[in-house]
């Protein structure tokens, strides 16, 4: 488990710079060239793999930068993000033992089963606040192009940043 | 600093709630009419935009490129379409002219309402929302060069959005595709009112017209200028789906937005220019309401 705060420090620079440069694409270049209505949500691949891969005490606050970071690019905020982030970090530490990196398509597996986990929150905190479902059917349609996106990305960056957070990656690129 | 693994799991489970509590506070203090920025957020999305900014013009200056140069086999068809295009609009803008004259005359002969200007700014698109929820655009106009929030946005040919998040030098303009944006049109053939939302599929839908009323596809939608965010006339979209169901008072009519969202790229601040003392009122009037609703509860 990683309690010191100064071994977080430069990883979580690293991956804020990361997240910075894929925002910057996806805000500036995506719509572009004519992606404006699908956008690939980085952000819940960075806060996933926070979930799935980090053991640290301080891993909701790690979620909370990620997210208000995100809060620059996005009129969305940080709340809603954080919540799910935290809620999963939950769960995984109870299933921690069976999720294993093995190969490549366990990587998106996981990704993916987590992602419904994040929409299922997402959707909840939605009908709370609007107490109507006609937009979570709505955030469905995009949900599943958008999740299969991440969930293929997900060995190549799970990867990149099992090196910038010096997470023991083996079996994650599929060589276990 | 650091822990025993007992240690480590009660800071976690500590410092998760703390989390957690704020974030759910957070979100239900929220008001989705326009977001408030705080010094961090007005800080960071200056220093980002002009990043933003010169990534979006590289990005254009090699599709303008490729679009007026490499890919440019119809121009000469063009042009001629054009110029005669231009024949054609020359007059109707005659036309348009005296009608412009007889409606101020007219408006003089009956005193009609007091109109109020709004300073235009003009602004460019430098980026998107990250998120696919929100239909939000950001532009390089901000609070220094005179925008305010809630100010209207316009594009060339017809309704955009207003101003959600200002910052110094950039503003979030959230779009009429987005569903928390809400703006009182009228059906200019029928004066018909409605609400008109953010739908789906690049459309808005407008909610609330009453069943028996006559309207047919491509009928214009225009602001009807309630609400004092939007002033009145401004084009919004075009009728292109009716569906009057046999139940129910009234009909889902979906609209298409005059505005290419996709091709973007200038909009119009409309900036509306209240005079002092007219602010004052108005915030003497919400502080009577709230001291009202503070009595009550």
């Amino acid at each position: 488990m990683k309690t010191q705060l100064k071994d977080m420090f430069l990883p979580l620079v690293k991956t804020l710079i990361l997240l910075f440069i894929l925002e910057l694409i996806t805000t500036a270049i995506f719509p572009m060239v004519g992606l404006e209505n699908y956008r690939v949500p980085f952000n819940i691949l960075f806060v996933l793999f926070m979930g799935l891969r980090l053991e640290t005490p301080y891993l909701a606050v790690l979620i909370f930068i990620v997210q208000y970071f995100h809060s620059f690019f996005s009129v969305e905020g940080w709340e809603m993000g954080t919540v799910a982030g935290i809620v999963i970090c939950i769960v995984v530490s109870y299933v921690r033992g069976m999720i294993h990196f093995s190969s490549w398509s366990m990587t998106m597996l996981i990704t993916f089963v987590f992602q419904i986990f994040w929409f299922l929150i997402v959707s909840l905190l939605v009908y709370i606040q609007l107490g109507s479902f006609h937009y979570v059917f709505e955030k469905a349609w995009r949900f599943i192009p958008q999740s299969i996106i991440i969930a293929l990305l997900s060995p190549l960056f799970f990867f990149l940043l099992n090196k910038m957070w010096r997470v023991e990656d083996r079996g994650l690129m599929g060589e276990g | 600093m650091s822990f025993t693994e007992t240690e480590g799991r009660r800071t976690k489970i500590v410092i998760n709630c703390a989390m957690l509590i704020m974030a759910i506070y957070s979100l239900s203090q929220r008001d989705y009419v326009f977001l408030r920025t705080s010094y961090a957020d007005k800080l960071i999305i200056d220093i980002l935009g002009p990043v933003q900014e010169s990534i979006t013009s590289v990005q254009r200056g090699f599709s303008g490129y490729f679009k007026h140069y490499v890919a440019n086999v119809s121009a000469s068809k063009d042009n001629k379409f054009l110029k005669e295009k231009i024949f054609e609009l020359q007059n109707e803008i005659f036309l348009n002219q005296e009608s412009i004259k007889e409606s101020t005359r007219l408006r003089e002969l009956i005193k009609f309402g007091e109109v109020t200007e709004r300073k235009k700014v003009l602004a460019r698109v430098v980026s998107w929302d990250s998120s696919n929820e929100y239909k939000v655009v950001r532009i390089n106009k901000g609070l220094k060069d005179g925008v305010k929030l809630q100010s209207a946005v316009t594009g060339s040919e017809g309704l955009v959005g207003y101003v959600y998040r200002l910052t110094d030098h950039f503003a979030d303009v959230i779009t009429i595709l987005d569903a928390n944006n809400r703006v009182d049109g009228t059906v200019e053939r029928l004066r018909s009112h409605g609400i008109v939302e953010g739908f789906k599929n690049n459309r808005c839908i407008m909610k609330y017209v009453n069943r028996t009323e006559p309207i047919i596809l491509n009928d214009i939608v225009m602001t009807s200028g309630l609400g004092n965010v939007y002033p009145k006339g401004i084009k919004i979209g075009f009728i292109s789906k009716i569906e009057r169901e046999t139940y129910g008072i009234t009909q889902h009519i979906e609209i298409t937005p005059f505005v290419n969202f996709s091709k973007l790229e200038e909009v119009m601040v409309l900036v509306f220019e209240q005079e002092e003392h007219k602010q004052l009122e108005w915030q003497a009037l919400e502080e009577q309401l709230n001291a009202g609703s503070e009595v009550r509860k």
